[in-house]
Order: structure tokens, then sequence, then C-alpha cells
């Protein structure tokens, strides 16, 4: 956004004005929170098009909520709390549109490591294969840092079945980032 | 005793193994490392960067905003889209600053009949009107706006044509009295490019201003009778 007027105030005043639909407020809010919103919303959608339109949706929502802020919490951890019930009900939405399972990849295309970009990106991929379930409890948890209890409240499930699935889905990432897959679910490795 | 499996070591990454997975671990090497593995994996999951959203998306939501009732339609947004506020304010008080010189300089040469073609553009004392009752300030017309804007605009170059005509005159006005003046548009340029470093419209404003100083203190230079020293 550059050097602007909006750039200085604190985040305090920059709501106050945004509460009176002050659009330069709106904007400057926009800008400071749009790539914590955005990652959280585009790794539990594991696509960008959907991810798009639920942040789109999430900003509005927030908007739209923003005269009931009253500054309890951080307005970052305010936003990103809509930002995650938006993918969340956005993915509940387009289960119920479209009931198919994608096909589950066996493997992430295995790239040069030791760079903390490829790095990143081989995470980044093999999220997106993931099946919605686990990709959404693995993202809550490992990357978003919720609890099982917060994750059960979230998703409708006991924080046991939270648990469970994340231990699934950690080892189906590991298969993942392997370049050869292995057995997961109750499967002994190998024997000795 | 058989590997652990790869669901119960990442449960290890949380909790404590029960006493024969510890002991299993104290013995294998294999899970030992797939357990270290899981472990970083965790971890880089946790410092994943935040990613910036397409540059488009901001317009469309403040589109969706508007057309909700949640933003308000400014419509001035236009002309803050395409030059910054502060660019925009800066033009603003250049073209004042401009137009005021001009009429400073103009008044006691010469009657507005009597002006250059392009001086007809800035009648006596319509800046200073301009400045106390600026339409800029009251209208909310985005083609009024752009209207002021050039009028701004003309006005500024028409003072700045006449500047360079009267500095090149024999009898011309008070060098000091212009040098003052110059000197108010140099601190408004100046405050502009704080604002807007890189900004080319001022920083072709401030430099044109330079250069006319300079050649009154080169003309004062020359026509001084004291050393300078």
């Amino acid at each position: 956004m550059g050097r602007t007027w909006t750039g200085r105030m604190n985040e305090s005043e920059l709501i106050e004005k945004a509460k009176r639909g002050d659009p330069a407020a709106i904007q400057a809010l926009y800008r400071r929170h749009a790539p914590r919103v955005y990652a959280t919303i585009r790794r539990l959608a594991g696509d960008d098009a959907l991810a798009e339109d639920w942040a789109q949706e999430a900003w509005i929502r927030a908007i739209r909520a923003l005269p009931s802020f009253r500054g309890d919490a951080q307005f970052g951890t305010w936003i990103h709390r809509i930002a995650v019930n938006s993918a969340l009900y956005g993915q509940r939405s387009r289960k119920r549109r479209d009931s198919r399972e994608m096909p589950l990849p066996t493997t992430v295309p295995v790239e040069p490591t030791g760079d903390q970009t490829l790095l990143r990106l081989r995470l980044e991929r093999a999220l997106r294969s993931l099946p919605d379930g686990m990709r959404q409890v693995l993202v809550l948890h490992d990357v978003e840092g919720f609890t099982h209890e917060e994750i059960g409240e979230m998703l409708g499930v006991n924080p046991g079945t939270s648990k469970s699935q994340l231990f699934k889905a950690r080892a189906r990432m590991r298969q993942l980032l392997r370049a050869v897959p292995e057995p997961v679910s109750g499967e002994e490795v190998c024997h000795t | 005793m058989s590997h652990l499996s790869l669901e119960v070591l990442a449960r290890l990454v949380d909790e404590e193994p029960d006493p024969a997975e510890a002991r299993h671990l104290r013995s294998c090497a294999l899970c030992r490392e797939e357990l270290a593995a899981l472990r970083e994996q965790v971890l880089a999951l946790g410092s994943l960067p935040d990613i910036e959203p397409a540059p488009d998306a901001w317009p469309a939501l403040e589109a969706r905003l508007i057309r909700e009732g949640l933003l308000r339609a400014d419509r001035r947004s236009w002309i803050l889209r395409s030059t910054s506020l502060v660019r925009f304010a800066a033009m603003l008080v250049i073209f004042l600053a401009g137009g005021l010189t001009g009429a400073a300089l103009r008044g006691p040469v010469a009657p507005a009949e009597e002006a250059p073609g392009y001086l007809a553009e800035v009648a006596p004392g319509d800046v200073a009107l301009a400045a106390s009752e600026d339409p800029w300030l009251r209208t909310t017309d985005a083609d009024e706006l752009a209207r002021v804007l050039r009028a701004r605009e003309t006005a500024y170059m028409a003072a700045l044509a006449r500047y360079a005509e009267v500095s090149g005159a024999a009898a011309t006005p008070d060098p000091i009295a212009r040098l003052a003046t110059l000197e108010s548009i140099l601190a408004a340029t100046r405050a502009a490019l704080n604002e807007a470093p890189a900004d080319p419209v001022i920083n072709g404003y401030h430099l044109t201003a330079l250069a006319q100083r300079d050649a009154i203190y080169r003309q004062l230079a020359v026509h001084s009778e004291e050393p300078w020293f």
C-alpha cells in the first residue's frame, strides 16, 4: 500500500475507522492481514480457486461483523478464526454438492532437497494431495496450532477423533514426501 | 519386535512412548530415524510462511463490499487508485504555490487584457479565490474534480512560463522577492518528495524550481558589484 496515512495508524484506530465503513482503513486492515488469512484458507482448501472464493467470503463476513468486534482478542486472531470457519464451511458446502472423493495420489513429485523453498513447495504440494478430512486436521493442528479440543469443536467431532486423524495425516504426509509409498494405517512398515 | 508403524511414530511426536515402544526405539535406529523425520515434518509445517493473495483479490473484494453496502463508495477513489493521496495532495500544493507565484509576479507588471495569451488562464486574484473557496473541497463529481485539476495544472504552467519571462527580462521585479517565492515552491516540493521520493511528476516540479532558483543566483552573482567573499 506504500507510505500512506493509514500505514502509520495503529490497529485500533484503523478498526474504529473501518467500523464506520472508511474505505482506506478497511483496505489497510486487508493489506495487513490478507496474507495470513489467505495462507490458512488455501491450505485448508487445497485449491487456489476455492481459496480465493473462500478468502473473499471470509473478508465479507469479517467486515460485516466488524461493528460487533469489541477488541477482546487481537484483530489478527479474530479474523484468523473467521478465515478458518469460512474454509470449513466452504468445505462442507462443497462436499454436499459433490460427494465424490478425489483420487488420492500415491506420491508427490520428488525435487532436490536441502533448500528451504523447495522443502516448502513439497510440503504445500503434499498438503494439497491429502484427503480433505486429513488435511483439515493436519493444517489446523500442525500449521495453525489449534488444540484437539478446539479442532473437535470446529469440526464437530470429539478430540480423540481429531487426534487419530492427525496421526493418520502425518503418516500420509510422510509417505507423500518420500519417493516410495509405504503402507500407513495399522500396518507395520517392515519386520525384523 | 516389528518396527513401529508410521501412525504410532506420528503419535510419538506429541506423546511419550509406552514402555514397549520406548524399548523398541532404544534398539531400532530405523524407527528413531523415522521419528526424527516426522518431528522435522511437523516443525516445517509449523513454520510455513504466509501467502500473498492474487493482486486482483482486493479489487474484487472492494467491488463486492461496495455492492453489499459494507464499504462507502468513495467517488474520489478513482483518483486515489491512479495516484496516491500523498502525491495528489503534493500536486495540489504545488499548483496553488505556482498560481500564487504567478499572481504575485504578474500583478504590478501588466493588466490582464494586455497580458500574453497564456496568462488569460489566470486572472488576477483567482488563485487566492481558489484557495479560499476551493471547488475541490466542495464538489463531489468526478468530472468536475478532473476539470479542477486540469485548471490547477494550467495555472501552474502559466505561472512558471510567466516566471521564466520576467526572469529573462531586463526590468524584473525584485529578485529577492522572486527568490523568496521560489523558496516557498521548493519547500512544498521538498515536503512532497519526502512523502513520495520516486514520484516523477513531483521530481520534475522540484528540478524545475531548483533550476529557476539557480538561474537567479547566477544572475545576482553576475550583476553584483560586491565581491562574493
